[in-house]
């Protein structure tokens, strides 16, 4: 069961993931939000509206919220549909590719905000959420509704600004003051008297 | 120390890396005003002297003194009041002698007015006013030798130190020197110039210190060497024409000339043994209104030497 | 004897006489014309060649990272042209033999020498970093320019106090001055990159020691990872300069070779 699911999600998700970073690396335009709706008819209305990240340009490191937004116009409870026995929604992120599996529920005419973290490490990273019809009677899960968007990740800055003024004040000064060491020596009587 | 003494050296010691001593225990004094000659045949040390005075070099041992400062320890008190010429220096070929000129001013803390005045002044001396916004880089070797010659004197040194400053100059560049260092005299400079020509020295110094092989042999009045110009006066003529019977006898019968020896084809040498003593520039110029042509001459160069060994002899033989 | 005071005020304008005095040798030669002009010429090559061929990096930090890889090129070309010579120069041309004698310590001479050599070549880097500046505002707009670029500039800056220096100690060391300007050129264009290399890549260990390889922090502090030659992953690199050890590096260099050289021209023997 689990291992199917599985299977399924690789596949569909793979495809998208490739597409998407392909985008990602050709055309690389920052968190443009890729809408691929799987389902062409919709049969049921009820699918994920929205991916967002809560920064638009985090640094590595920073701690970033993903909001998937699952909408429900259908008059029944997300989970309450017809043959449908759980609804699943999936996050997946192109480095470790399952980021977070969970089974929801979404009310009536409603939508529900899911929230996941994920700690950022620099470059371009894409997501994509889809939710799941699992089907108990066919034994299978049905992907029904998916978002993909796409995050750059600012690397953590190098250095700083201070460090290298201190160091063109440590040249200057040591230079400056090797001008004004000879006068100072020449005072010292012990070198006096040694180069006599 | 006494006030008068301007420049001293106090054993004087330079020794080269593979052990030659250029210098070796070179003590001497020089007074306010006094113009003395550093007389030495080639290699004897002369320039390496006046390099350490200079504060070019640093001596081995023993220690150089002008006004009382160390050179090589108080550089900026001991040569602030000093002028020199070493060698034939080179030129910042992209500056105008102006601006050349007006760097040292500075370096010798002289007041613009007066950088501005001396300019004038320096160059019309050695006869660079033309020139003294061009570069100096499209000059010629005597153009640059009187803009170095302008420089030592820019800043009216009362000291001036020069190394064979006649060197490279045309007979009529060096008569213009002579006279520079005699006008000196008369205003109290203190002048110390090395030449490794007796004649040289003679015209233009009160006193003369002998060098040889690194070692001050004596210090003697000019007129020491009046006495040698009298044993050793004679000049090495190159003529243009090779040299007949009657031009020898043509030169023998000159008041000027007591000997006339061939050397070669149209090589001759000519000596003045005896009578009132004449120099070497005087026999040329007869020789020359006699109306023979004279391609080349080395005055008594050779005869320095042997004037050296005699010395060397005479105070090994005293001791 | 004079007060500490006079002294020191002494030494200090004498110093500051040198400098000016070089800084007017150096501008009426040709080595000014060549230098600056790459300033701007070699910043302009990049932002030319993908203006007519092809497409602008996506941000501002690539475009400038990437501009400013050849501004390390540009301080090695014009350290070595500002202070290639001024020690041999000095005695091969021989006009050492005007300046030395003058009333002044030939430590501020020297000194006065360095930061004469110092100074234009700091006034080439910052001219090169202006133009790159001006075409990050023209390409990105305005908010394009980050603190990143004054990082970077900074780090050029220090990173020319060592070239300048290490081209100034070869000048000291020998005798002509076209060698010590094509050493001093070669030293850090091929001899230190080549043993950083080979510690790098053959040998595996990281070159920490060697300035070159702390250049590379000129670019790195863009913190763009560049992909040369396409495909993900792009470069490989098995070490990046750590920020503030590299800036050390550099400083040590920059003293370590300044002293040597003085020593060396105090040292040595004016012909
Ligand atoms: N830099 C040096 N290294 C090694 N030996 C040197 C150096 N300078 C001078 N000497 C040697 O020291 C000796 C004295 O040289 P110096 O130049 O002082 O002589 P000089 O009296 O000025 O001779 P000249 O009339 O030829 O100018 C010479 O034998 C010379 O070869
Ligand atoms: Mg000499």
């Amino acid at each position: 069961m689990r291992c199917k699911y599985y299977f399924v999600v690789l596949i569909v998700v793979g495809m998208m993931m490739l597409s998407s970073t392909l985008l990602c690396s050709f055309q690389a335009e920052p968190s443009k939000m890729i809408e691929q709706d799987v389902p062409d008819e919709e049969v049921i209305d009820v699918g994920i509206s929205n991916l967002t990240f809560s920064k638009e340009k985090p640094r590595e490191g920073e701690n970033v919220t993903i909001f998937v937004t699952v909408m429900n116009n259908e008059s029944m409870d997300l989970g309450e549909l017809t043959f449908i026995d759980k609804v699943n929604i999936t996050l997946m992120h192109f480095e470790d590719f399952l980021f977070a599996w969970e089974n929801i529920t979404v009310g009536a005419n409603s939508s529900k905000t899911f929230e996941f973290t994920w700690q950022a490490t620099s470059g371009m990273h894409s997501f994509t959420a889809v939710m799941f019809f699992e089907i108990q009677l066919l034994n299978m899960s049905l992907p029904w509704s998916s978002r993909s968007a796409i995050l750059e990740v600012d690397p953590e800055p190098i250095g700083n600004l201070y460090f290298p003024v201190a160091m063109l004040l440590v040249v200057f000064g040591i230079v400056g003051a090797a001008i004004l060491a000879p006068a100072f020596f020449e005072r010292i009587p012990y070198l006096q008297q040694k180069r006599r | 120390m006494a006030d008068s003494i301007v420049i001293k050296t106090e054993g004087l010691v330079k020794e080269f890396g593979d052990g030659v001593r250029a210098v070796d225990g070179v003590s001497f004094e020089i007074e306010r005003g006094e113009i003395v000659g550093y007389l030495g045949p080639n290699g004897a040390g002369k320039t390496t002297t006046i390099k350490i005075l200079t504060n070019l070099i640093k001596p081995t041992s023993g220690r150089a003194l002008i006004n009382g400062f160390d050179v090589n320890r108080h550089p900026k008190d001991a040569l602030k009041d000093v002028g020199s010429l070493i060698g034939v220096p080179g030129v910042y070929s992209y500056l105008t002698p102006a601006e050349f000129l007006n760097y040292f001013g500075r370096v010798y803390r002289m007041p613009k007015e007066k950088i501005d005045q001396r300019i004038e002044e320096v160059l019309k001396m050695v006869d660079l006013l033309k020139w003294k916004d061009s570069k100096i880089g499209t000059f010629s070797t005597g153009m640059e030798r009187r803009l170095a010659i302008a420089r030592s004197i820019f800043h009216d040194p009362s000291i001036l130190i020069l190394d064979e400053p006649v060197l490279g100059l045309d007979p009529e560049g060096i008569k213009e020197i002579r006279e520079l260092i005699k006008s000196f005299q008369k205003e109290d400079v203190t002048v110390f110039l090395s030449s490794h020509l007796l004649d040289e020295v003679s015209r233009v110094c009160d006193s003369v210190i002998f060098l040889y092989g690194g070692k001050v042999i004596e210090r003697d009045s000019v007129k020491k060497i009046d006495e040698i110009l009298k044993q050793y006066r004679l000049i090495d003529v190159e003529l243009l024409n090779s040299i007949n019977e009657h031009d020898l006898n043509k030169l023998k019968d000159m008041e000027v000339i007591d000997q006339v020896q061939k050397l070669g084809e149209n090589r001759l040498r000519l000596t003045k043994t005896d009578g009132d003593p004449v120099s070497t520039a005087e026999i040329l110029r007869e020789v020359v209104e006699n109306g023979f042509k004279v391609v080349s001459y080395s005055p008594e160069r050779s005869n320095l030497e042997d004037f050296y060994v005699s010395l060397m002899k005479e105070k090994e033989g005293s001791r | 004897m004079k007060s500490i005071r006079d002294d020191i005020a002494e030494d200090l304008y004498n110093t500051w006489l040198t400098i000016s005095f070089e800084l007017k040798n150096h501008f009426r030669r040709k080595r000014v014309i060549i230098s600056f002009s790459l300033a701007v010429i070699l910043p302009l090559i990049f932002y030319v060649v993908p203006k007519i061929w092809a497409e602008f990096p996506d941000s501002a930090d690539e475009f400038a990272s990437l501009s400013l890889s050849f501004v390390n090129l540009l301080i090695i070309i014009a350290g070595s042209l500002f202070a290639g010579d001024v020690i041999s120069g000095e005695f091969e041309e021989k006009t050492g033999l005007l300046l030395f004698p003058t009333p002044q310590r030939h430590m501020t001479i020297f000194i006065g020498k360095y930061i004469g050599a110092l100074i234009p070549t700091m006034m080439v880097v910052s001219i090169y970093y202006l133009t790159t500046s001006v075409e990050v505002i023209g390409i990105y707009g305005t908010g394009a320019l980050n603190h990143n670029m004054a990082k970077s500039f900074l780090v050029a800056l220090v990173y020319t106090t060592s070239a300048v220096s290490v081209v100034f100690f070869f000048s000291s060391l020998l005798q002509r001055k076209i060698t010590s300007m094509l050493l001093g050129f070669f030293s850090l264009m091929m001899i230190l990159p080549v043993i950083s290399n080979v510690l790098q890549f053959i040998v595996e260990v990281e070159p920490w020691y060697i300035v070159t390889y702390s250049a590379g922090l000129i670019t790195d502090v863009f913190a763009v990872t560049m992909t040369i030659g396409g495909g993900p992953g792009g470069q490989f690199l098995l070490f990046t300069p750590d920020f503030h050890l590299g800036l050390v590096v550099m400083v040590v260099y920059t003293l370590v070779f300044l002293f040597l050289g003085i020593l060396i021209s105090i040292k040595r023997r004016m012909r």
